[in-house]
């Protein structure tokens, strides 16, 4: 206002018109209904897709779907693409569920100490190297890991781990053997470590997102009762953390679950139960990547789309669960004033 | 107002919001005036105490942060069972100095002390004091009313305790009773102390975290600012509880509005872009400040 007064040459003038004129009408009209459209129109066409997607699963996977009716299809504990034409997915439930869950197991602790380590302990330069490599983790294709598995894990697994464990389980144990299965290197267990490690960065991002937002005001409260660093962590951050943590873990769980390429190298694709803990089997994707191409049976390809099917409910299942959980144990405001 | 102040010559009887604390106290404005008057003699702070007793001292405190200075060279006594008022405004260190006294700049990043804080003689600062130990002995209250959001009302108050191993669940309960008796909450709490924490009003979690505060039982207590984020009625309370508590506790309480300053402490440091510009007995810095920066910001001229 004072500039104004004392300094009235044209510029500020033509921009104070500006500033007073009234917008077009067409662009008063159009401006925010096109942008409306739009952003309308974009978000709309996800829930299309995602529709279309299950829509398009169900309908190619209706023809097994219908033959053996989708609870027997889930229970049948037989696959037999090649003689009976019986097509039963157990084992491969059984297969991704045992895998994803053992690695979800493994990985949750180890990653939340990195979470905790890089947003509590660490010194700056230090957190960022080690964000940034858990980063590349999660951007290395995973048939790049499951290569890696191949020839470094599995035989070293192999010669250091399993084999050490039958030998001693062969004259110490033999009732065990069974349980242990096949100690070759390729199978669950391997699946299962490469999988846990794949998972890592996402618990480890989001738990380390959430303990950065945990306020400041409720470190400083715990400092001020005399709580140590750890007790501050356990007192102040990690509740107040939990539902970030948590959703970390349950997107991870889902990663798990959904990851194909390296397991299929690894797990070793062996289509009957029982499985071993050492010895070779199958999960939901490694069997749909192993065998599509293949498939000239029509109900062949028929039972891999139900698998498809089966694997996007699941997903839709677990990503409803942690949304769930997320909101229920986020803390809401924190301070209610 | 804040003209007419000015305008009259003397600024003790003139000064409307000072009147409030001392009617309290002693029962009418011309009392306070006169006592304030006879005693005011700046240097020699606590009016009404005789034998009065240093609690905690600062010498030479310097504060810190990477290369700006906090607050700079401030040395303060501060008296057994009265509150010092930290006045001033907004960044003149005093939210600062207050932090000092508990080693809270610990726990940030690029902060660094000099000088040293005395507590019953002996420096917080040296080497082998555990600065843990010295939180539970100096506790602090902040801003924002900060309960633990997961915990229920009951485990806000209990968890200093339940730090150090406390499981006794009989002693748990007669500490959490005392503390909320103390913070002035019990009655209104007593039937639910297993809900959340976070389910209280503004004004009942602020006095939650004084409850928790006292559980531990502490010698001092630091308030930044502890009513800036409530009601009026609210702040009335917690002014009240700091009447009572001085009996108790030795307390330094930073705040923003000077008519609280005036009501609830018997000393005063005013603060100014990190110097210590004077200190004094509250009803003397009130009414007859030595500094012209001092007057200028309890009349309202600048803050």
């Amino acid at each position: 206002m004072t500039s104004d007064s004392d300094n009235p040459n044209n510029s500020s003038k033509e921009v104070r018109e500006l500033l007073r004129r009234p917008p077009s009408a067409i662009y008063r009209w159009l401006g925010d209904r096109i942008f409306a459209v739009v952003v309308v129109l974009l978000g709309m066409s996800i829930i299309a897709l995602a529709t279309a997607m299950a829509i398009v699963l169900f309908g190619e996977g209706s023809l097994a779907l219908r033959q053996f009716g989708f609870w027997d299809f889930l229970r049948g504990t037989t696959w037999d693409p090649a003689v009976q034409l019986v097509f039963g997915a157990l084992p491969f439930l059984f297969g991704t569920v045992v895998t994803s869950v053992a690695a979800l197991l493994i990985s949750i602790f180890p990653a939340i100490a990195v979470g905790i380590f890089t947003a509590e302990y660490a010194p700056r330069w230090l957190s960022a190297i080690i964000d940034n490599l858990i980063q590349l983790i999660a951007a290395v294709p995973s048939v790049v890991i499951g290569i890696w598995g191949i020839f470094v894990l599995a035989p070293w697994m192999r010669d250091h781990v399993y084999l050490p464990i039958f030998t001693w389980a062969e004259t110490s144990y033999p009732a065990l053997l069974p349980i242990l299965g096949n100690p070759m290197g390729y199978g669950l267990a391997t699946a299962t470590i490469v999988l846990s490690l794949m998972i890592v960065p996402y618990t480890t991002a989001l738990t380390k997102d959430a303990i950065k937002s945990v306020p400041v005001a409720q470190r400083e409260a715990s400092s001020a009762l005399g709580a140590t660093k750890w007790e501050v962590i356990r007192m102040a951050v990690l509740p107040y953390a939990r539902g970030g943590i948590l959703a970390g873990a349950i997107l991870s769980l889902g990663r798990a679950i959904g990851e194909t390429m390296a397991v299929a190298m690894l797990i070793g694709n062996k289509n009957t139960l029982p499985f071993s803990i050492f010895g070779a089997g199958a999960t939901m994707p490694s069997v749909i990547v192993n065998e599509f191409r293949e498939a000239v049976e029509s109900l062949h390809l028929s039972s891999l789309m139900a698998i498809g099917f089966t694997l996007f409910i699941i997903a839709l299942i677990v990503n409803l669960i942690a949304a769930y959980m997320t909101r229920k144990f986020s803390i809401k405001g924190g301070q209610v004033i | 107002m804040m003209n007419l102040i000015q305008t009259i010559t003397s600024k003790a009887s003139s000064f409307p919001l000072f009147a409030t604390s001392e009617s309290r106290q002693s029962g009418g404005l011309a009392e306070a005036k006169t006592s304030a008057g006879i005693t005011g003699i700046s240097g020699t702070p606590g009016k009404e105490k005789a034998g009065k007793q240093l609690r905690m001292e600062t010498r030479d405190l310097t504060v810190h942060y990477g290369s700006t200075v906090g607050v700079k060279n401030v040395s303060l006594p501060i008296y057994d069972n009265q509150v010092l008022a930290l006045i001033g405004p907004s960044g003149c260190g005093k939210t600062t100095y207050l932090r000092a006294l508990n080693r809270m700049h610990d726990l940030t990043r690029g902060a660094s002390v000099t000088g040293s804080v005395l507590l019953d003689g002996k420096n917080i600062y040296d080497s082998e004091v555990n600065p843990v130990i010295i939180r539970r002995r100096i506790g602090m209250v902040f801003q924002k009313p900060t309960p633990f959001p997961t915990m229920s009302i009951y485990d806000n108050v209990v968890a200093g305790l339940k730090l150090v191993g406390i499981r006794n669940t009989s002693v748990l309960d007669e500490v959490c009773e005392r503390a909320l008796r103390q913070a002035a909450l019990f009655e209104e709490v007593k039937d639910r102390l297993k809900s959340p924490g976070s389910s209280l009003s503004g004004g009942q979690q602020q006095r939650l975290s004084i409850a928790r505060a006292l559980a531990v039982d502490p010698e001092v207590l630091l308030m930044d600012e502890p009513t800036s984020s409530l009601d009026p009625q609210s702040t009335s309370r917690i002014e009240d509880l700091i009447h009572e508590l001085k009996h108790q506790v030795t307390i330094v309480i930073v705040t923003h509005n000077m008519q609280q300053a005036a009501r609830v402490s018997d000393n005063t440091a005013f603060f100014y872009v990190g110097d210590l510009i004077e200190y004094g007995p509250t009803s003397t810095l009130f009414t007859k400040p030595k500094e012209t920066r001092t007057e200028e910001y309890i009349t309202g001229q600048f803050g």
